[in-house]
């Protein structure tokens, strides 16, 4: 299926006019307001007051402090635009965003100029498209015009805006010729396609705080780079190239692997730590070749690191991916199917009852470790930890300052608010009292022997039945007595829960792995097996199940949370503060219901 | 009465000495800014607003109002900046000012400063100046020698320093957001406005930027009454202006007029006529960012805001350039497009690409390669600069290229390689002619 370009990708790719539907959710966008520009004090009693803008004969209401860009969102027009970018300063250089306001001579730039009630605004007349018409060609006249080569194709604002705003009769002409294929490190730099909106350079300095780009030059002779030419060596590098508007900066992770028109894009979550930046994942023939940034002001803004995005690779990797269920056959282990899979859990877990126990893991979603906890009190259990490592201490540690937190892992809140975990892990009992014999069943989800340890070695040679959930190989197979094969977050339907409580959905994108399944789907089918409750037909039904079990969830449901996220019962906020090293002062608009 | 000669007659009396102090006081110099901190500042507002001064730097915007802009109940510093950074072509008057009479530029900035409360004040010079910046470093020399400048200037209680930068010879650091980004370390890339530099300039307090000019004819304002000086000038131009005239003329170099003299009159007297077997082929009468005038247009033009504005020119910073019909208004055009395409400082789409393009398709002419439709690209790329971009730098490339074109469309003609049909040109000329100011 082709990916229709531009609908999916963060408003500022905007554009088509968009339904009051879509804007409930995309709109208002933080606004930063510029940064030569103080954020207007408003005072609280006149914080709420609107100002009445006509766009193109629409009537919105925007917030005080909003700009004529922000009014023409909601009015349903994004205007073209190369520089403006809704998370960084407002440079108003790039003259796209022209619009004729009435009562005032010249054009302004929608980006930076402010609403003010009873504004009267139009796009849609001759004299702004030709000048954008205009700014469009000056914006080409030095560009080289190699699409073909080019890896942005797709993606592109050039391309997209010369099909709705340009379309001029083109001119012979000399081109100022600049640096092509400049190895910056993780991205490549190619000097002519650039359009010199300098998003690159306010995002070093606002956001990555290590100002890697600059413009050297004057004139039609500017260009970016970095001083000396050195590589960019940041853990945000990548962000670069997803702010970039044309093809001037590239990943070299990326380029060239695929043309982004034959990619389908799903909304999800990176899984690699408890920040949980709202990302989307893209794939062609059921391969995850890239993920993205997805704007969530809640969260991430529009960022996210390279270490997380760079983690699709592991996704994409199958190698070490477990294909089917297996049971254990004297020394080695051999496929089955998954009914007698489960009803071969399902029968050991009843002669075992009241001696069952479960290690889960941080990287299962909300869903999963509220059905295993089902599972483990229909089989009789009590204890269930996840905490089989130390990594779920640094779940609110801001390692970086920007994105990056100290646990390795999506869910280390959610299976706390799920389990109702406190105080110290439990892990370790678990184990003793495994090797103890007090617990002869023992579930296991994703860890390895290596991460027990040596209590762990010790409970795995006593227990009698080892129930293995994962999605992939690990050295706790050895071990396990059944070994069910489960999706990674990609393939299934699901949520997270990040360290600041906001419960975040993802949607699947690939197709699950051979017979893999998500893990709420094969621990819900054992505990119906069981003779509990019926297995929920789908995450979302799960997720219910989870909201009127789970005190915090209350209220919850994928609706609620949809594609934003919610915050937990109790875990509310009301201000987040923008993410990046040196945010410009300003002020996120007051969000109206 | 024919004015004084506000601005030089000091200059001009003591030949050699007058950038010294000793000369300097002996001529009068020092006794406004004396008076002006026995007055309030309010009061020294008043008086710079009642004499009709505009700014002399190009836009001509009242000089009194600029100051009251200033908020007086900030916490935060504000500051006063004078922009020395002087490099339209064609113009030289601040470096006279500055090479022959820095103090009364140093005396006009402290008057400003104090009607202010400014503690701390900058002179930005262009790069080039180097004599200039030598004289001028000499007289704040004095000035803090003599107590004029530091703690407790002429021994009341006012602090006053300046700080005196050389910028980097960019022409763009001269417009006056560029030149606050400049001074702050950064590239001059203009700013967004608003906000003003009145209220949030230099380092993000209230700044008062002025010309050199402007700052110079202070001293006199105060020291005489504003009521001396509204009976020189116009009614809306009140006053004396410097000109800095060349081209093939008699006698170039830079004069004193009171505004609202007669074009033609100059440049037949003080000026001495065209140069022998040269015609006048046209004047640019404010500096190279303004549009030219004919012949026709001179005859009769008084030479004040309101004046020049009629013919559909402007005083800009009274860079009176003569053009001589030797060369062709091509010739002309590319030395501003070449100017203008390498002084843009890149930050605007416009005004980085038109100017550059201008400059090439002007060349592609000159060297005989051009067409009609060359010419008509030419109008079209300074229609879609024209009014698009931060600064008024595209404009400045956009007016004269437009100028030219309408007024000698048989100089652009004549270079091309084919037949130019004269009536689809006008045609075109008279579709982008809107962006010129207009005649009033």
């Amino acid at each position: 299926m082709r990916r229709n370009v531009g609908t999916e990708k963060d408003t500022a790719y905007g554009g088509r006019r968009r339904s009051p539907q879509d804007l409930a959710v995309i709109l208002p966008p933080s606004t930063l307001l510029p940064e030569r520009r103080p954020p207007e004090e408003v005072p609280a009693e006149r914080a709420s007051v609107l100002l009445t803008v006509t766009i193109d004969g629409v009537e919105v209401r925007v917030p005080m402090g909003a700009t004529i860009f922000q009014a023409a969102e909601r009015a349903g027009y994004t205007p073209p635009h190369f520089c403006f970018h809704r998370d960084l300063s407002i440079p108003a250089n790039c003259r796209m965003c022209l619009c004729e306001v009435k009562d005032q001579g010249k054009l302004q730039t929608s980006c930076s100029t402010a609403a003010a009630d009873g504004m009267v605004v139009a796009f849609d007349t001759p004299r702004v498209k030709e000048a954008v018409q205009g700014v469009l060609e000056f914006v080409f006249k030095n560009h080289p015009l190699d699409c073909p080569v080019c890896d942005q194709v797709g993606e592109c604002y050039l391309q997209k805006y010369y099909l709705e705003v340009g379309k001029y009769e083109p001119q012979p002409i000399e081109k100022v010729r600049k640096d092509k294929v400049k190895d910056l490190g993780p991205i490549t730099l190619d000097a002519e396609r650039c359009v010199l909106c300098t998003r690159c350079v306010r995002f070093g300095e606002e956001i990555a705080g290590t100002a890697d780009f600059m413009i050297a030059n004057r004139s039609d002779h500017s260009e970016i780079m970095t001083f000396d030419d050195r590589p960019i060596d940041t853990a945000y590098a990548l962000n670069y190239t997803d702010i970039c508007p044309v093809g001037a900066l590239t990943s070299n992770d990326f380029r060239f692997r695929k043309r982004v028109y034959y990619m389908r894009t799903a909304k999800s979550v990176c899984p690699e730590c408890s920040t949980g930046c709202n990302i989307y994942s893209e794939q062609a023939e059921d391969v995850v070749y890239r993920y993205r940034p997805r704007h969530n002001d809640q969260v991430n803004d529009s960022w996210m690191c390279d270490p997380g995005r760079l983690s699709s690779a592991r996704v994409a990797d199958t190698r070490d991916r477990l294909v089917e269920p297996l049971v254990r056959d004297g020394d080695g282990l051999v496929p089955i199917v998954w009914s007698e899979a489960i009803d071969g859990a399902a029968e050991r877990l009843e002669a075992l009852s009241g001696s069952v126990a479960a290690i889960a893991h941080p990287r299962l979603s909300n869903e999963d470790l509220w059905e295993l906890a089902r599972l483990v009190k229909a089989a009789g259990g009590a204890s269930i930890d996840f905490r089989a490592d130390d990594s779920w201490k640094g779940v609110d540690d801001l390692t970086d300052g920007i994105l990056i937190r100290g646990d390795p892992h999506p869910n280390t809140r959610g299976g706390l608010e799920i389990l109702g975990l406190d105080g110290e892990s439990r892990v370790g009992r678990i184990l003793d009292a495994t090797a103890g014999g007090e617990v002869r069943a023992l579930i296991v989800c994703g860890w390895d022997a290596e991460t027990l340890g040596e209590r762990g070695a010790r409970a795995l040679a006593t227990a009698e039945w080892v129930l293995f959930v994962g999605p992939r190989t690990t050295s706790l197979l050895d071990h396990a007595d059944l070994v069910l094969p489960s999706c990674v977050h990609v393939e299934r339907d699901g949520t997270f829960t990040n360290h600041a409580g906001r419960v975040q959905r993802f949607w699947p994108n690939v197709t699950p792995h051979e017979e893999s399944r998500p893990e709420w789907q094969a621990l819900s089918a054992i505990t119906a097996a069981l003779g509990g409750d019926e297995a929920p037909g789908s995450a979302g039904e799960s997720f219910e199940g989870l909201a009127s079990g789970v005190a915090s969830f209350a209220g919850l449901s994928y609706a609620v949370v949809g594609d934003q996220g919610a915050w937990l019962a109790g875990w509310e906020k009301s201000e987040v503060p923008p993410v990046g090293a040196r945010p410009k002062p300003g002020v996120r608009a007051p969000i109206i219901v | 009465m024919a004015a004084p000669k506000i601005l030089m007659q000091r200059a001009l009396d003591r030949p050699g000495v007058s950038h010294v102090l000793e000369a300097h006081e002996a001529a009068g110099g020092y006794r406004a800014i004396r008076k002006a901190l026995g007055m309030s500042p309010r009061a020294i507002v008043d008086e710079v607003k009642k004499s009709g001064l505009r700014g002399r730097g190009g836009a001509g915007f009242p000089t009194g109002t600029k100051w009251s802009f200033i908020p007086l109940d900030s916490d935060k510093p504000r500051y006063l900046l004078c922009n020395s950074d002087e490099s339209e072509p064609g113009t030289f008057k601040d470096r006279w000012l500055l090479e022959n009479d820095p103090h009364t530029v140093l005396e006009g900035m402290m008057i400003a400063a104090v009607a202010i409360g400014s503690r701390l004040m900058f002179n930005y010079f262009r790069g080039e100046f180097t004599y200039p910046l030598e004289r001028w470093r000499g007289a704040v020399e004095e000035a803090y020698r003599k107590g004029y400048l530091g703690k407790g200037i002429f021994g009341s209680d006012y602090d006053l320093d300046v700080v005196t930068h050389c910028g980097a010879g960019a022409y763009i650091a001269g417009e006056e957001t560029g030149m606050l980004e400049s001074l702050e370390g950064k590239k001059a890339h203009p700013r967004n406005k608003p906000p003003f530099p009145a209220v949030e300039g230099l380092f993000r307090s209230p700044t008062l930027i002025n010309n050199t000019e402007t700052l110079a004819t202070v001293p006199w304002i105060v020291e005489n009454g504003a009521d001396a000086y509204v009976q020189y000038g116009t009614e809306k131009s009140r006053g004396t202006k410097l000109w800095s005239c060349s081209g093939p003329i008699g006698r170039p170099g830079v004069y004193e007029l009171e505004m609202g003299y007669d074009l033609m009159e100059f440049l037949e007297g003080e000026l001495g006529g065209m140069m022998e077997g040269v015609k006048l082929k046209g004047i640019i009468p404010g500096g190279s960012s303004v549009p030219v005038l004919t012949p026709e247009e001179c005859q009769g033009a008084k030479m004040d805001y309101e004046g020049l504005r009629q013919r559909g020119s402007l005083v800009g910073s009274g860079g009176f350039i003569v053009i001589g019909d030797n060369v062709t208004a091509a010739d002309c055009l590319l030395n501003l497009a070449h100017f203008y395409a390498h002084e843009s400082c890149g930050q605007c789409t416009p005004c980085r690409e038109g100017c550059g393009w201008i400059e090439q398709l002007v060349r592609k002419i000159l060297s005989g390669r051009g067409r009609q439709a060359d010419i008509e690209i030419i109008l079209r790329v300074s229609d879609n600069m024209a009014g698009k971009t931060i600064c008024a730098l595209a404009d400045a490339m956009a007016w004269p290229a437009v100028a030219f074109i309408k007024k000698y469309p048989q100089d652009f003609a004549a270079l091309c390689a084919e037949p130019v049909d004269m009536e689809a040109l006008t045609a075109a000329v008279g579709k982008h002619d809107h962006i010129l100011p207009k005649a009033s």
